[in-house]
């Protein structure tokens, strides 16, 4: 029989928290309007991620979510960090900072996921093994937004760098590190939601 | 100066990454074309491997032991797909010519307890013998859906199939690394790597194969067909930078089996083609026998997969002739519900003899052994209905 690993590594760890940030968002997403004192939020948060921990059939709970997702992206995993910290200190990013990240996202969204699912025989996802020059794509992208002043993309981009350099993965491939299909879809809403809502409140 | 200190931090975040980046390499293909032993009389001999432990059976794999020994592995359970399906393997015995009692190595278990991962089922597992003696075993894995949501996994053993390693997640897709699957034998590369060829069914229905490493990491990977018409390929070198690749026909329009070749290890492919060879949507297995010769082993039928025949090629693919055919219903065998000679698996091992595993009615795994000679024969002689 194979030998069965059950011990954690700091990887294993590291995902299945962006697994148990996951179901903080939706619990705090969910359960919004009905917690209105920051520390009942904080306790949400809190509670959920812990409970997210507790073994359920002989596996935790954010091991199913895992077995689902996979290893979440770096700046899927900033999204969740962010969004549980905006809670705890009460302070957002700006919609400027945070449309431009999703824009960027979505375009890239737009060009890698097509051709992944098989649209064509060029597969750019082949890139990311051998990343030289995805990597001086990052760079300059990068120094633009350092340049914008554009935290948000600047730190994501280097966090994916840097995790990729700690091979903290099991994917050796860069694209694995700088976006997933979760954060696609969500920029693709967020985005939506900004055009209707913009274009909403402009006619009225 | 802070925008100083931030220049510096970007620098040496991405001298760092820069640094550590693995070099560029184009890795020759092994060409693997053993000697033949012509001086021995007709052999050709067929037996079921399972002997029923499991209700269910399919996508049977094997590797040739150092003792020249062969070790079989499928998958099994109450149904395709249960939640009892594991990875089973057992070993023929080469001088008794007879297998013995099957066990399971791998079960669903194991690969969530080491992947933290829900696992709710296994299959397709595929083996190659790598250089230092390690076998290592491929299969894949299903959390949720059905297998087009496959994930690969990996387990090592250094003792010939005794113990595994705990099982591996494999990267293959940005897409929730959902649909890859295996079931062609994979190759070994002249840097010691593995060549996988897998295949994806979820939105397309494409080919492709992926190169591995020792650390049991994908760090490469190249398409071989695109859209939704060609999966199951098959991995086969016929020089150190030539390789074909055949595949099952999934849309089901052409009705043949494809084939695509590569004159650059492997990096390029040409569009897919449809052969002479029929295909009703199902796998094929193939091996080189010369520098200029095939074997492929196929259903040769447009619809069913109710007949299992061997075909020979003189000129790397291009054309095609039937040798014999290796498995049809009996009588008895036509009062059942399901008939189904598919997921076959060539190898050809040092002694010069052929050994064909494939699922029989996806109740058994069946093995066919016959030698050079066996074979020698058919090639010089049209096939007939009596033949075999």
């Amino acid at each position: 029989m194979a030998t069965a690993e059950n011990f954690y590594t700091i990887n294993a760890l590291f995902y299945l928290s962006a697994c148990s940030l996951l179901l903080v968002w939706v619990m705090t997403t969910t359960l919004g309007r009905l917690c209105k004192p920051t520390w009942l939020k904080i306790m949400v948060v809190v509670l959920t991620f812990l409970s997210s921990f507790i073994p359920v059939q002989g596996l935790l709970i954010n091991e199913y979510i895992y077995g689902f997702l996979g290893n979440l992206s770096i700046p899927t995993v900033m999204l969740f960090v962010v969004h549980s910290a905006s809670i705890i200190h009460g302070k957002h990013l700006s919609l400027a900072e945070k449309g431009t990240a999703f824009q960027l996202i979505f375009w890239t969204g737009c060009f890698l996921f097509p051709f992944t699912l098989g649209i064509d025989i060029y597969d750019p996802y082949a890139l990311g093994y051998n990343p030289l020059g995805l990597g001086i794509a990052l760079l300059i992208a990068v120094m633009f937004s350092w340049l914008l002043e554009n935290y948000v993309i600047m730190a994501a981009i280097l966090l994916s760098i840097t995790f990729y350099t700690l091979n903290i993965s099991e994917s050796r491939n860069l694209w694995d590190y700088i976006i997933d299909p979760l954060i696609f879809i969500f920029a693709i809403f967020w985005l939506l939601y900004r055009v209707l809502f913009i274009r909403v409140e402009k006619q009225s | 100066m802070t925008k100083l200190f931030f220049l510096a931090g970007i620098l040496s975040v991405f001298s760092v990454f820069f640094s550590q980046l693995p070099p560029v390499q184009v890795t020759d293909f092994i060409p693997h074309i053993s000697s033949n032993a012509l001086n021995q009389t007709s052999h050709y001999q067929s037996q079921m491997v399972t002997q029923g432990k499991t209700a269910s059976v399919h996508s049977a794999a094997m590797s040739e032991l150092s003792n020249l020994d062969i070790r079989a592995f499928w998958y099994g359970g109450t149904r395709e797909g249960a939640k009892d399906v594991a990875i089973y393997s057992t070993i023929f015995d080469n001088d008794t010519k007879q297998w013995e009692k099957a066990e399971a190595i791998i079960d669903r278990h194991d690969v969530a307890a080491s992947t933290h991962r829900y696992i709710r089922k296994l299959g397709n597992p595929v083996v190659v013998k790598k250089l230092d003696g390690s076998l290592w075993l491929f299969y894949v894995s299903v959390s949720v859906g059905g297998w087009s949501t496959s994930q690969l996994n990996v387990s090592i053993s250094f003792d010939e199939g005794l113990h595994w390693t705990p099982p591996k997640h494999l990267i293959t897709s940005p897409f929730f690394n959902l649909s890859y699957l295996v079931k062609s034998p994979p190759i070994l590369l002249a840097n010691g790597n593995i060549g996988l060829p897998v295949y994806h069914e979820l939105a397309g229905k494409f080919s492709e194969w992926i190169e591995i490493n020792s650390d049991q990491q994908v760090i490469m990977k190249h398409r071989i067909s695109a859209k939704r018409y060609a999966i199951q390929p098959t991995l086969t070198p016929v020089t150190n930078n030539q390789a074909i690749s055949f595949m099952r026909d999934s849309d089901e329009v052409e009705k043949r089996v494809f084939m695509s070749t590569s004159q650059d290890q492997g990096q390029h492919w040409s569009p897919p083609e449809a052969t002479t060879l029929k295909n009703p949507n199902s796998a094929v297995a193939t091996l080189p026998i010369s520098e200029h010769e095939l074997l492929m082993v196929l259903n040769n039928s447009e619809h069913e997969r109710d007949n299992l025949s061997l075909a020979y090629s003189s000129d790397l693919g291009k054309s095609w002739r039937i040798l014999a055919i290796l498995d049809q219903p009996s009588e008895t065998d036509k009062l059942r519900e399901k008939i189904e000679y598919s997921y076959p698996y060539l190898i050809k091992t040092k002694t010069g003899s052929f050994h064909l595993l494939y699922t029989w009615h996806k109740t058994h795994i069946k093995h066919i052994e016959f030698n050079q000679t066996w074979l020698q024969q058919k090639i010089s002689t049209p096939l007939t209905p009596s033949s075999i």
